[in-house]
């Protein structure tokens, strides 16, 4: 296992997380895109704010079978 | 779309330029490597990609900062908004919130009402413990002071007496008056002692009497001693001179006449006089040896001892010898009666030390008034610090002096906040979701693209429908509702993708805007975003019946 496979394993997950598209890898699990929408959220101060929209990556281990 | 097992060892091989077989090789050993590290309970790490941890057999990631930053590159910068308080409201009248508007109220209400009532309480205590504790405090500071002050008044007048003495020793009788002064030198050691106890003990009367009487026998056998013509002003003393002296009998009943006012202190006096004589016994003694400026107390002195031998034949002399001390001393008797009273108060009650209590005073504070000048002199030192770097801030923040962290270089970073405002409008063609990666062209091309903005601003300026409303999802932007809210639908960080992306947009039907946004970590963003609205209720209702593509990936932004 080489540093160049590493990092083009980093690269590629990370640009089809991008591109919303999920990326299965067997024996580990899958990694997803996930979208948070813009949401109000009441603050301690009484304020209301508009928070902004959020995409992160998650990961689901592969179940044992 | 999902990606498996074999389209990402392809995807992979061509990333890495490794052969499939061995990337799936590695894969395989990876895959394998990161299951034993959570069964070692261990934690395995990609670099800039993130960790692999476990709990029991599960397998999480926890993705690093980079990793979540590059996903969440299209809001990249994106702070909340805050929400106006109108718009609040119908969204919880649309929520069918009426009760918590309510509650609001009502909240409102109670803290309104709770603090007017809490506030004049604490009002009122706050005046009540300013009314209150002031008598205590007063009642306190006086005795305090009284008690402090007592002992301070007479520890200074005990370390005060000794400097009191010399001077007396090196100047004149008259000059100083010393009637009162010498008496206090002399009996301030004695009482001043007496007085320290007394007014803590309160024992003043019995103590101060004592003293005083010892004194005054003192000073009756010092002028026994030194035949001083004082003695004349006793009856006894009258008689003793008489029989001595004889025809000089007139000088003293002169005094006597003279000082009919003040027999009634005839103590006093004779203590002060006698304090004066035995204070004349110890320092005129020296001088006449040295000077012999004083021979009239000498030749007083051998009367004293020679009484009896000498006293008729000397007689005209002695006139004139006893006159000059007795005239010396009527004189000082007319000089300081005033004086006189006020020192036997002294002796009598601790009323008389404020006059000298108020002098101390006055000498404390003329001493500190010394002290303010250095502090002067430090306030000037901080005011020329403060003036000088407030002069090298004013000369760096005009530019006269250049200083990195005080010179404004927000010139040239202004322009690139304010291109924002000048909004593009394009023609319209929907793309398919293309969220691009942030080019390296990057910089270089952020002060280009403003200015190509700020050009395609006016050729952008499509002849706008008269019946066109000023807000809508749909129709042509207009620089009139820049004033609203806009739907952001891509965020990219190529201006040419971008407009490509507003043309697509504009050729569908819809108001398209490009909006700069700088960014520290990608450059400058460029957002497209659809549509103009008044307010943000119109914007999200708008949001919601988008069709699918940005149905689930928009956001609402403030178009300025």
């Amino acid at each position: 296992m080489t540093k160049d496979f590493l990092k083009a394993f980093g690269i590629v997950v990370r640009d089809q997380v991008i591109m919303k598209n999920s990326v299965e890898i067997s024996g580990l699990g899958t990694f997803k895109a996930m979208h948070h929408s813009q949401r109000q959220e009441k603050r301690a101060d009484g304020t209301t704010v508009m928070l902004p929209p959020r995409d992160s990556i998650e990961f689901e281990a592969e179940k044992k079978g | 779309m999902h990606i498996d097992q074999p389209k990402f060892v392809e995807l992979l091989a061509e990333a890495s330029g490794i052969d499939a077989e061995k990337v799936e090789q590695q894969l395989g050993e990876l895959a394998e490597e990161i299951r034993q590290a959570i069964a070692d309970d261990e934690a395995y790490e990609i670099e800039d990609f993130g960790i692999f941890s476990g709990i029991g057999n599960r397998i999480m990631f926890i993705p690093s900062k980079e990793l979540e930053t590059e996903i969440n590159f299209k809001y990249a910068g994106m702070e909340p908004l805050e929400v106006d308080e109108d718009v609040v409201a119908a969204d919880e009248q649309e929520d069918d919130e009426d009760p918590f508007e309510g509650l609001q109220m009502a909240d409102d209400d109670s803290s309104s009402e709770g603090r007017d009532p809490f506030s004049g309480l604490v009002v009122e205590d706050d005046e009540e413990e300013e009314e209150k504790v002031p008598p205590p405090k007063t009642s306190g500071d006086y005795s305090d002071e009284d008690i402090f002050g007592d002992i301070d008044d007479l520890d200074e007048e005990e370390t005060e007496t000794p400097e009191e003495e010399p001077a007396i020793e090196g100047d004149d009788e008259e000059e100083e008056q010393p009637g009162p002064d010498e008496w206090g030198v002399e009996a301030h050691k004695e009482t001043g002692v007496n007085r320290l106890f007394s007014s803590l003990m309160g024992e003043e009367a019995p103590e101060d009497d004592e003293p005083v009487e010892e004194t005054e026998e003192e000073a009756v056998n010092d002028v026994e001693e030194e035949l001083s013509g004082e003695a004349a002003i006793e009856p006894e003393e009258e008689d003793s001179f008489a029989d001595i002296f004889g025809d000089d009998d007139d000088e003293p009943t002169v005094a006597e006449k003279e000082n009919e006012e003040e027999v009634e202190s005839v103590s006093g006096l004779d203590a002060e006089l006698s304090d004066i004589m035995s204070d004349d016994s110890e320092v005129i003694k020296p001088e006449e040896l040295e000077a012999g400026m004083t021979e009239e107390s000498t030749k007083a002195s051998p009367f004293a001892s020679l009484g009896l031998d000498e006293p008729f034949d000397d007689s005209d002399d002695d006139e004139d010898d006893f006159d000059d001390p007795f005239d010396a001393i009527e004189e000082d008797d007319e000089e300081e009666p005033e004086e006189i009273i006020p020192v036997i108060t002294n002796i009598s009650s601790d009323i008389e030390p404020k006059p000298k209590e108020e002098k101390e005073k006055k000498e404390k504070k003329k001493k500190p008034k010394k002290d303010p000048q250095p502090v002067s002199v430090w306030l000037l030192i901080v005011v020329a610090l403060v003036v000088i770097t407030g002069a090298v801030f004013g000369l760096a923040y005009f530019k006269i002096l250049n200083i990195p962290g005080i010179t404004p270089q927000v010139a040239t970073s202004q322009p690139v906040v304010k291109p924002p405002v000048q909004q593009q409008q394009t023609n319209p063609t929907p793309p398919p979701t293309d969220p691009e990666p942030a080019a390296v062209e990057g910089q270089p091309q952020e002060t280009q693209t403003k200015e190509a903005v700020q050009e395609q601003a006016p050729a952008t300026q499509v002849p706008v429908n008269a019946d066109q409303p000023k807000y809508g999802l749909m129709g042509i932007a207009t620089e009139v509702a820049n004033d609203g809210y806009t739907i952001v639908v891509y965020s990219l960080s190529v201006q040419k993708n971008a407009t490509v992306k507003q043309k697509e947009l504009a050729e569908k039907g819809y108001r398209a805007l490009v909006t700069p946004i700088p960014s520290q970590q990608y450059g400058t963003l460029w957002r497209v975003s659809i549509g103009q609205f008044g307010s943000l209720v119109d914007a999200a209702i708008a949001g919601e019946e988008l069709e699918n593509p940005f149905k689930e990936n928009y956001f609402i932004k403030k178009i300025k």
